[in-house]
């Protein structure tokens, strides 16, 4: 039984479907990311569960109740929006209490929720300052902390982080992540930052094109993407396009420009399929499973890493990340060999 | 190309440097134009001024009519900015206005030897003793609306029957035409004679009260007035100028009626500007104003009454129309306080 | 730190000069003559006096006076902001096209003059008028009465003519405003109501301040208004003022008319700033 469960929302704005029925389930106290690229419909899925827009078809339901026809003010549901949308004629704490007193809370439980959570986000010492004297990451949890008061029943993120600075945002991602856990309350988190969804996420939902790609665990987003889509959009690969030319116990053979190569999966000869294998996966001058010879295009170093890329032919991408170089940096043009193992290989079907 | 702007704007040029010196003072300028005559007078009278009048003024005399239409009290105040250089050398105004004129020595006086028309005139049209005199005296009776009233509006008296309820518009008290109203209900009040009438003012205020039920509004602005007579949301104005509604008789349902008890006449005045330039032109244009000849051509443009003796009838009058003379030195005296009063017993 | 700094020393901003034309012109236009006719008031034959002024309450019928300019300022003040208030936010909240459409609506007629206005509501206002025409099907009034000369019709007339003073100030703040503001109530739990009455209102109120003083200062002083929509039974202290100075030619009773509906104006729309500032602080 999930607490949150959307089944299958419809939207059209005119002609533009943009979302195409999407079921959603999300279990108590889990923290769920929508992530998908612009356009994608996370931002319209949020909008939905928090009510501020309806529906064409589909349900949706919060802790057992239907709640699609509920106006936003009676669900129960929190939203910290991206521009944070802070009272500008309030105070952080009248921000914070606003919530409260709009539920007709008693003027000492008003005060004294104000005042933990305001400790909980480290606003203590602002609570009588205007909002518009707060820097971007303090009102970030002013909305934090003013979503948060009334203790909603399911808290909605829309892109939180997207207006801080990289250095900020990471700090305030696992103290958000943090505080959500210690309250135990249930969370969707849009964005489409990929790093973000991996780093907060108990669950991430991966969405394109008005529906949901895949919904798993970040891990298994990332070893297994249930789609060419899920692949691309989350973390980087090596991408080589062929042709299926045997196919024998759960495992197929193809064909490639850097010849034959072996995939897990079920695939009938003959059929265009796209073969991945993620850059850390791939071992440079230790061959796994198979070994290719393949010339050096570009090195990148990145600090930890190094980012290798090769030459390839048409829409073929091949990549390599290793900490290890025993003999430095290699010279673009330098031939290289590459291994990796059968298992590491993920096969797609080509449209 | 200066000679062409000189040509053009010279009249303007002139005009402007006028109203300029009225304000600043530097009225010489003016001065030097010989073969032209300054005159001052309400703004309404431009078209006549500016056309028939002009033109048989300057046939006659080789000299050019620079007309200066405003406000009478504007006049006033150019003449008395200018007092030791005027620059107008005749006045059109109101004999209200002309009171005070005379009271702070701005007119001169004329004689008959100096302008024998005045020695035609009308009894009454001279006033004080030659100071100034009426020429032509747009007339005041009852305009109505010729759609709610085909019987027309033959007494003053009538204004009071119930049958008029809300449906009469009448001149406030600091419109010149407003006089006639109060005057009228003095003599239906105390039932003296107009003449004798006009200073009982008491009688008039509580009579004029009495019509109050009747009243739709009091204006202020003739063309509001004569706008809801109209469009028939007023059935009549009781004190209404002749050449406001004469003209248009014949386009829209408004006629002007002389009831029985009489008509009024306005205080039309020309004078003499003590001091102005030019003397003897500004002379011959007054005598040719109180003239019959231009009282006569000057009446289907104007349909006022002429003043001189020996003028036609005026347009659209019964021969043996009463006509009224008001003691404007009187009302001059004693509006300000009857205006107080006036706002007091006639609001709302 | 930087406005704290900018805000100490006004003068040190170069920017501050770029004001110097408008206050000489205001100041030579329109301060010195105000000075002069404050003066005029003040000083009688023997001096500084309040003569003009003690003369002028010690007249019930002048009360009077100041009575009905008050009332009908409010009364038109009122009906702006009733209207108005909306009416800004369909504005704001319009498409581009409609938008366009609805602020050439508020916008256009205020090229056409007053009196031309005052005219058309004259025919607008008549007992066979659309008004009374409209009262009467929708079964309000039995019969169809006349508006036109009345005080109601006064304050219909003259809202009409000021009403874009009402929604453009409250127009420029309602656009200003995030519509997520309303959202961000609504997912707290605030009613609609709530929302309306401790967001949208606060943070309209400067907008709606300067449209009240806009709108009230206008109208009373209006003076040919009143004088075409209700005649000269119905004296303001503006009518008065004109007549003083026009037709009695009496410059003391006019500036002492004048300062007092001066004061009035500038009472009202001073303390209707103090007071939104105040509501807006506490709020």
């Amino acid at each position: 039984m999930n607490f949150l469960d959307v089944s299958g929302a419809t939207k059209s704005f005119g002609a533009a479907t943009v979302l195409d029925g999407v079921d959603l389930g999300v279990g108590q106290g889990e923290f769920v990311s929508l992530l998908g690229p612009s356009g994608c419909g996370k931002t319209t899925l949020l909008r939905i569960v928090a009510g501020l827009l309806g529906v064409d078809r589909g349900t949706v339901k919060l802790d057992g109740q239907d709640i699609t026809a509920l106006p936003p003010h009676k669900r129960d549901v929190g939203v910290v929006f991206q521009n944070y949308a802070l009272f500008p004629h309030l105070t952080v704490a009248e921000n914070v209490a606003f919530g409260l007193k709009a539920r007709r809370r008693g003027s000492t439980e008003t005060a004294s929720a104000v005042k933990r959570f305001l400790e909980l986000v480290h606003l203590s010492d602002f609570a009588d300052r205007s909002v518009r004297a707060l820097s971007g990451g303090q009102q970030q949890r002013v909305a934090v902390a003013r979503a948060l008061a009334v203790r909603p029943k399911l808290l909605l993120l829309d892109e939180p982080f997207s207006a801080l600075d990289r250095k900020l945002r990471e700090g305030m991602q696992i103290d958000l992540r943090r505080l959500l856990r210690e309250l135990g309350t249930t969370s969707v988190f849009v964005t489409h930052d990929q790093d973000e969804a991996l780093t907060m996420s108990d669950r991430i939902a991966v969405m394109n094109k008005g529906g949901i790609e895949q919904l798993d665990t970040p891990e298994a987003i990332y070893r297994k993407p249930a789609t060419a889509f899920a692949l691309e959009f989350v973390g980087l690969s090596s991408r080589l396009s062929g042709k299926v030319v045997g196919t024998q116990d759960g495992l197929v053979t193809v064909e490639t420009s850097f010849g034959r190569l072996v995939a897990p999966g079920n695939f009938v000869s003959g059929a265009p399929v796209m073969l991945a294998v993620r850059p850390e996966r791939i071992t440079v001058d230790r061959p796994g499973d198979f070994a290719v010879t393949a010339k050096l295009r570009d090195a990148v170093f990145q600090g930890a890493k190094v980012q290798l890329h090769f030459e390839t032919t048409g829409g073929d991408q091949l990549m390599a990340e290793t900490a290890d170089l025993p003999h430095g940096l290699p010279a673009p043009g330098s031939e290289m060999k590459l291994g990796w193992a059968v298992a590491d290989t993920l096969i797609y079907p080509v449209p | 190309m200066p000679n062409s702007l000189t040509k053009f704007s010279r009249r303007r040029l002139l005009a402007t440097t006028g109203a300029v010196a009225a304000l600043g003072g530097f009225p010489s300028i003016v001065r030097a134009q010989a073969k032209e005559l300054v005159i001052g007078g309400a703004a309404g009278f431009a078209p006549w001024m500016n056309g028939t009048v002009s033109q048989a003024f300057e046939a006659k005399y080789k000299t050019k009519i620079v007309y200066e239409g405003s406000r009478s009290l504007v006049n006033l105040e150019k003449m008395q900015k200018n007092k030791d250089k005027q620059y107008l050398s005749a006045v059109m105004m109101d004999d209200p206005v002309m009171i005070p004129a005379v009271q702070e020595g701005l007119l001169e006086k004329m004689t008959p030897a100096m302008v024998p028309n005045l020695a035609k005139l009308r009894p009454g049209t001279v006033q004080m003793d030659g100071m100034w005199a009426n020429y032509l005296q747009p007339w005041q009776g009852v305009a109505y609306n010729t759609k709610s009233l085909p019987a027309g509006f033959p007494a003053w008296a009538d204004c009071y029957e119930a049958k008029f309820k809300g449906r009469l518009v009448i001149p406030s008290l600091q419109n010149t035409e407003g006089v006639a109203n109060l005057v009228m209900a003095a003599a239906l009040e105390s039932g003296k004679p107009i003449d004798k009438a006009q200073y009982e003012i008491d009688a008039g205020f509580k009579k004029i009260k009495t019509l109050k039920p009747n009243l739709l509004t009091i204006y202020t602005q003739i063309p509001q007035a004569l706008n809801l007579l109209e469009q028939g949301e007023a059935w009549a104005i009781p004190s209404m100028f002749s050449s406001n509604v004469i003209p248009k008789e014949k386009e829209s349902p408004m006629k002007m009626a002389a009831p029985k008890e009489g008509i009024f006449v306005g205080p039309a005045g020309i004078c003499l500007v003590k001091g102005g330039p030019n003397k003897e032109m500004a002379l011959q244009f007054i005598d040719m104003m109180l003239g019959a000849e231009m009282q006569d051509k000057l009446q289907p443009e104007t349909f006022a009454f002429p003043s001189n003796a020996s003028a036609k009838a005026p347009l659209g009058l019964a021969a043996d129309v009463k006509v009224h003379n008001l003691d404007w030195a009187f009302v001059a005296k004693e509006r300000g306080e009857w205006v107080k009063r006036w706002d007091r017993e006639m609001a709302m | 730190m930087k406005a704290a700094a900018a805000a100490r020393s006004p003068w040190r901003d170069p920017v501050i000069w770029l004001a110097v034309p408008a206050i000489v012109y205001l100041l030579v236009l329109y301060a010195l003559p105000l000075l002069w006719l404050l003066t005029k008031s003040f000083i009688g034959p023997g001096g500084f006096t309040l003569r003009p002024y003690i003369d002028f309450f010690a007249d019930p019928f002048n009360w009077r006076v100041v009575w009905n300019t008050l009332g009908i300022a409010l009364w038109v003040t009122l009906a702006c902001l009733i209207v108005g208030y909306p009416a800004a936010f369909a504005l704001a909240r319009a498409g581009a096209a409609l938008q366009i459409a609805m602020l050439i609506a508020i916008i256009l007629p205020l090229s056409i003059g007053v009196v031309v206005k005052a005219f058309a509501w004259q025919i607008v206002l008549r007992r066979d008028g659309v008004v009374s025409q409209l009262l009467v099907a929708v079964g309000i009034w039995d019969e169809p009465q006349r508006l036109l000369f009345t005080e109601p019709g006064l304050v219909l007339g003259a809202a009409n003519i000021f009403l874009p003073f009402m929604i453009l100030p409250i127009y420029s703040v309602v656009k200003l405003i995030d519509p997520r503001l309303l959202e961000a109530g609504a997912t707290l739990g605030a009613a609609p109501l709530y929302r309306f009455v401790k967001i949208m209102v606060p943070l309209t109120l400067p907008g709606v301040v300067s449209g009240v003083a806009f709108v009230f200062s206008m109208s009373v002083s209006m003076y040919v208004v009143p004088s075409l929509l209700i005649g000269d039974r119905f004296q303001t202290l503006s009518t008065l003022t004109g007549r003083s100075f026009l037709f009695m030619r009496n410059e003391q009773l006019g500036s002492t008319t004048a300062v007092i509906l001066l004061a009035m104006a500038v009472g009202v729309v001073v303390g209707s700033t103090w007071l939104a500032r105040r509501l807006g602080g506490s709020t």
